[in-house]
């Protein structure tokens, strides 16, 4: 749907060239919900604003159902653009216009006709579950309420592709799960490929099947969320997953442990469990859970648990590497 | 007092038409010649319309040197120009034209002001719509400015207000020249008092009526 070839982008400030976007080349199916994840400052923004134009691209290509966007100027882009929806932070809705109107334009924009905006209106609103604020203002609604409206107007013109640039960032925790559920039924009802840019590790793991992460200008990891998020392979990507991964267990605790504390990672249906009593009986250990939690990335569950192991020395080495063997990751990060 | 007034009703009451007239129609100008002038500053400064340092330069140079030169000099310098465009150096009619210019150039900046207002993101929004840039500027920029157009409306029209008191320096009239001929020459300082009530009620009335229109028009509050 979307391909990236080698695209960079460069800004020109005063005597510095900036590199924004630096030789990105990877592919976005048709049907997929993708996520583009990276700190503040990495390039993501401007990266999805190649895709519609909105920023021009320097070096290399973007292609758009096969065909190169980059030279595109004119009627030609206008009408590439009427066909990729695009919603924002900050939701970006005319203040002076109502919820209809706001979606109105769009569709004037494509040329409709009256009696059919009406009634494409009707149909949009209904989607986005907001029937009953047709005539509203946007400063009337709430943040939620504004992103839909922001959904219904980017999804007017029968678009393919949704381009969300940190669409939840303004929202709270609950309005989040609701604008996602909404963006997960927009792709899987609608087929519309979806490509999400946000800081929020969560967002991508509660919808996205494939990642990219972006650091300083270059694309450093990607794949399918699963894969990147149990099995993270560069320093950034590791680094980014740590921080949903903290563990915080007192000091005093921590001072008082008699053997060391291990971290385990475990994948999909092995339960970390049964390997631990399975090793505790064979090699006479005992184990003490301190912290532990198992997160869902889409329906995969993959689970974390730090355990002190109190045996003797040798005893507590053999069950380290059995460990190792059987679970995804064991590492000792306290050696007590 | 107040038969002094009466006495002097007609007179208080053509001055009140010939400043009407004077600044309606200047304001009207401005309005209309101010408000392109302030677009054309907003869209050549903007990368999401025709960014264009040239020519902003050039016109804001141009308004700015307008806007520094006292009125009365003004009106005097431009006074070659009314009879060129009106046919006449003195009368109401032959100060609408300095006057028109100044408030366009007073408006033009108020205008790129209410322009650059308008949240970018909203704009950049429309163009990721796929609209043409003149369907952003009539569909969503001036519409989404116009409640603070409004407002800058109403200043533009309480100052050109202002600098028509001096118009009675070319026969231009108005209640200006009424309370400096009667109020300052004649000594009646009756008339000046009266001549001041009446501006300021002028300018109560149109802060009033500006306020009510700006307000209507807001949807964001």
């Amino acid at each position: 749907m979307v391909e990236f070839k080698n695209t960079g982008v460069t800004f020109k400030q005063k005597r510095n060239i900036i590199k924004a976007v630096s030789g990105a080349s990877f592919t976005i199916e048709k049907g997929d919900i993708f996520g583009i994840v990276g700190g503040s400052g990495a390039g993501k923004s401007t990266l999805l604003r190649t895709i519609n134009l909105l920023q021009p691209v320097t070096t290399g290509d973007v292609l758009v159902k096969g065909k190169s966007v980059v030279n595109l100027k004119g009627k030609a882009l206008r009408n590439l653009r009427q066909n990729i929806g695009m919603i924002f932070q900050h939701f970006n809705l005319a203040e002076n216009k109502t919820v209809s109107q706001n979606i109105a334009f769009v569709l004037e924009t494509a040329g409709h006709k009256r009696s059919e905006i009406k009634s494409r209106i009707k149909e949009l609103l209904e989607f986005v579950n907001l029937s009953d604020k047709a005539n509203a203002y946007p400063s009337k609604l709430s943040g939620g309420q504004k992103q839909r409206v922001a959904i219904a107007r980017a999804l007017a013109n029968n678009t393919e592709i949704l381009l969300c640039d940190e669409p939840t960032s303004a929202l709270d925790v609950e309005t989040t799960a609701s604008v996602l559920a909404l963006l997960k039924e927009i792709n899987q009802r609608l087929g519309i490929t979806v490509i999400i840019i946000t800081h929020e590790l969560e967002v991508v793991k509660a919808i996205c099947n494939r990642v990219a992460v972006m650091s300083e200008a270059e694309i450093v990891e990607i794949g399918n969320v699963y894969e990147v998020f149990t099995n993270p392979q560069h320093q950034f990507t590791k680094q980014l997953i740590s921080h949903t991964q903290r563990f915080d267990v007192p000091q005093e605790i921590l001072n008082k442990l008699s053997g060391p504390l291990v971290k385990i990672i475990y994948k999909g249906e092995k339960a970390a469990e049964a390997i631990l009593s399975d090793t505790a009986e064979k090699f006479g250990v005992r184990y003490n859970i301190l912290h532990g939690k198992i997160e869902y990335i889409g329906t995969n569950p993959t689970g974390i648990l730090y355990v002190n192991i109190i045996g003797t020395q040798e005893n507590i080495l053999l069950a380290i590497k059995e460990l190792e063997e059987k679970t995804q990751k064991a590492e000792v990060i306290l050696s007590a | 007092m107040l038969e002094n007034i009466l006495l002097l009703k007609d007179d208080i009451i053509e001055a009140l038409g010939q400043t009407a007239f004077m600044v309606l129609t200047s304001l009207l100008i401005a309005i209309i010649i101010g408000g392109l002038f302030g677009l054309l500053l907003y869209t050549t400064s903007n990368n999401l319309f025709v960014k264009n340092t040239v020519i902003n330069k050039v016109v804001g140079i141009l308004l700015n040197i307008i806007r520094s030169v006292p009125f009365l000099i003004l009106m005097i310098l431009l006074l070659p120009l009314s009879k060129l465009i009106v046919g006449t150096k003195i009368g109401s009619e032959a100060v609408i034209v300095p006057l028109s210019i100044a408030s366009i150039a007073f408006f033009s900046r108020l205008a790129e002001a209410s322009f650059s207002d308008v949240p970018k993101g909203i704009l950049e929004a429309s163009v990721a719509s796929g609209a043409s840039k003149p369907r952003i500027i009539f569909k969503i920029l001036i519409p989404e400015a116009l409640p603070s157009l409004v407002k800058n409306i109403t200043v533009t029209a309480i100052s050109i207000l202002g600098f028509s008191a001096m118009a009675g320096l070319v026969g231009g009239g108005g209640l200006g020249d009424l309370a400096y001929r009667y109020g300052y020459q004649r000594y009646e300082t009756d008339i000046m008092i009266a001549r001041v009530v009446i501006l300021i009620i002028l300018v109560q009335v149109i802060q009033w009526i500006g306020d009510i229109f700006a307000t209507a028009l807001d949807k964001k509050l």
